[in-house]
């Protein structure tokens, strides 16, 4: 079941030259975790603050289910809202803090101090209920509003950038958390962030936003795997996926001026090659391309290899254990299967 | 003389004028109030502490220190309020009519306060406004400018409509630090309004050492409160009886200068001038402490 859908919005804000947010058409199924993913200054924001009401759209139409929500006021569209920097109010305990939502809707407050504590034990922050948020650390602010926005028991959960101020170890702790709490509130999640391992871990779908537009919605595996543009294949994945200009025959490629075996149906003449860094093979026999070593990173778990091809500076993600050649030559091996062709502008061919 | 001395050689000047100018004439103030001494009878004899003990069973000094008080707290709670209000419109109007706003609520910061004494005068206020309510509208009544809580009130609005607009300047700072984020988080939540000024806004305020700070300076300035309650002696015809209804302290220490009824008496008028300073600096070291938290 679709359960918010976004039909052409746009946005632009005051005296700015270009949309903030253009024409984007997004279905987000009920109970779903869409990641909604870009650099920063993509609009991802902007889109995430038209969804809760907190801006509004300069055209197109928002819908909740089957209602409008275009003229519907933040207060009343029934979600939650999770900021970056926490935005906790510094005057209030915990206690209060987490309360609030229900106070100030002016709810049934009869069960309060029960569901304030459940949901402190939930989000581990229960023996913090009578402090301020000024004595906290930044992940416990982080879960206190959480639990301010929890309580509210909202159809729809809006995060933006939830986890940009947390330190890496407590990113990754927190991250594992939010996937536990979509499960166990099932309702629909959506999430803003420049941060693709956050999307790829947390994420049923990722939207994929560049310049205000909307590139790609797709499961993590076939947006890494089948990019419908090039700049996501250089924009995900680390590292990211090298690109060539190159010309196509039908039956060969000319990559890095080396001239390669590869058919297929793209009529195209000029065309551009993305090849993973991991898909790029090192062999001892006579490879498809042949470069030469520049400088290896070893990265615990694995190790890049920087080659020098003609003109291009490529990465090849190898085994911790490979063995480099030492003469400074190199052989790569690739399958037809990972080589994914990409029109002059970036569009996915075939 | 060795290199080291040298520094404290320049410093000499300097520090003769400071004692010349400032620690000087306090210092002759505070010996003058030991003394018996007037203009009219200028030898002086030495009383002790006799005119400080004196003050303390003085109706009229007690009076004017009541009166002080009253207007003291009145003046600035009034002002911080109105402040308040006056930050609120600014911030939340917009940007054309913000600025055009903040000029107008600025201008009486310039104006001198004896101005607002006329400003706010009966002759000039009350007048045309009670021929308007007692004829024009025929409500048979008029505002009585004589009561006591109506000319409390009207020097309490004249200090305010000069100082408010500092007190809307320092708010409209605090309002404009506070994250925006706060009032998205609540608007999402449910809150109305109200409710975001009295859980958002005002806590900021009242918890930002700056306007703590500017409160208590307006106090200890307020305390020297003379140019509008002087106004009032002759608006209500008591400008010649020591001890009237709006006698601050800085208004009894010049009638008691002025009035032909005494001979000048210095040494005491110097003894309540020594009190008055000792509770405008106890306010001013509570800024100095509150001021140093500030800039930590």
């Amino acid at each position: 079941m679709t359960f918010v859908s976004l039909k052409n919005i746009s946005k632009r804000f005051k005296n700015a030259e270009s949309d903030a947010v253009s024409n984007i058409d997004l279905k987000i199924e009920n109970k779903e975790f869409l990641v909604i993913l870009g650099p920063s200054g993509s609009g991802k924001s902007s889109l995430l603050r038209l969804i809760a009401g907190l801006e509004e759209s300069t055209s197109g139409e928002i819908y909740f289910g089957n209602e409008l929500m275009n003229d519907v006021s933040p207060r009343e569209r029934d979600v939650s809202m999770v900021f970056q920097n926490f935005a906790l109010f510094p005057n209030m305990t915990v206690f209060e803090n987490i309360a609030f939502p229900i106070r100030a809707s002016g709810k049934d407050t009869t069960n309060l101090d029960d569901e304030v504590k459940r949901i402190a034990s939930l989000l581990k922050i229960e023996d913090l209920l009578e402090r301020k948020p000024g004595a906290l650390s930044g992940g416990e602010q982080q879960r206190v509003s959480l639990g301010r926005a929890i309580i509210k028991k909202p159809k729809i959960f809006l995060m933006d950038e939830p986890l940009s101020n947390l330190d890496a170890s407590l990113r990754a702790e927190l991250r594992t958390e939010i996937k536990k709490l979509h499960e166990k509130l099932g309702i629909t999640f959506i999430y803003v962030t420049h941060d693709q391992t956050e999307a790829m871990t947390m994420a049923d779908r990722i939207a994929l936003i560049k310049d205000g537009k909307l590139l790609q919605v797709d499961k993590p595996e076939e947006i890494y795997n089948s990019p419908n543009h090039s700049w996501i294949g250089s924009f995900l994945g680390s590292p990211p996926m090298n690109l060539f200009h190159s010309v196509n025959s039908g039956d060969s490629l000319v990559i890095a001026s080396q001239k390669i075996n590869f058919k297929s149906s793209v009529k195209s003449n000029k065309v551009v090659v993305g090849i993973r860094p991991e898909n790029l093979h090192i062999t001892s026999e006579k490879g498809r391309l042949t470069g030469s070593v520049l400088s290896t990173e070893y990265l615990g778990d694995s190790k890049i290899i920087n080659v020098k091809l003609d003109d291009y500076i490529i990465k090849v993600k190898v085994p911790h254990d490979s063995i480099i050649p030492n003469d400074h030559d190199i052989n790569l091996d690739f399958s037809d299967n990972d080589v994914k062709l990409f029109d002059i502008d970036g569009k996915h061919l075939g | 003389m060795t290199n080291l001395k040298v520094p404290y050689v320049f410093l000499i000047p300097c520090l003769v004028i400071i004692f010349l100018a400032g620690i000087g004439p306090v210092l002759q103030s505070f010996l003058l109030s030991l003394s018996e001494f007037s203009l009219a009878n200028p030898s002086r004899a030495p009383v002790g502490f006799h005119n400080y003990i004196a003050l303390l069973s003085d109706s009229i000094f007690w009076k004017s220190i009541q009166v002080t008080l009253l207007l003291v707290f009145g003046s600035v709670f009034l002002e911080f309020v109105v402040g308040i209000f006056l930050a609120l419109l600014i911030t939340s109007s917009g940007q054309r009519a913000r600025s055009i706003f903040s000029s107008i609520f600025v201008i009486p910061i310039a104006i001198a306060p004896i101005v607002t004494g006329i400003l706010w005068s009966p002759n000039s206020v009350f007048d045309d406004l009670n021929t308007l309510l007692y004829y024009g509208l025929s409500l048979g009544t008029y505002i009585d400018t004589t009561r006591p809580v109506i000319y409390y009130s009207l020097i309490m609005i004249s200090d305010a409509y000069i100082w408010a607009p500092l007190l809307m300047l320092v708010t409209v700072a605090i309002i404009r630090s506070i994250p925006r984020e706060q009032y998205e988080a609540a608007e999402v939540m449910g809150a109305s309004s109200w409710t975001k000024f009295n859980k958002i806004t005002f806590p900021a305020i009242i918890a930002s050492p700056a306007i703590i700070v500017t409160l208590l300076l307006r106090m200890a300035d307020a305390f020297r409160m003379f140019e509008v309650p002087y106004a009032w002696n002759f608006w209500l015809g008591q400008d010649s009886e020591l001890g009237a209804s709006v006698d601050t302290v800085s208004v009894l220490m010049w009638k008691m200068f002025s009035s032909t009824m005494y001979d000048f008496p210095i040494a005491q008028i110097t003894a309540i001038s020594i009190v008055l300073l000792i509770i405008t600096l106890s306010l001013c070291a509570l800024v100095l402490r509150r001021s140093s938290s500030l800039l930590d």
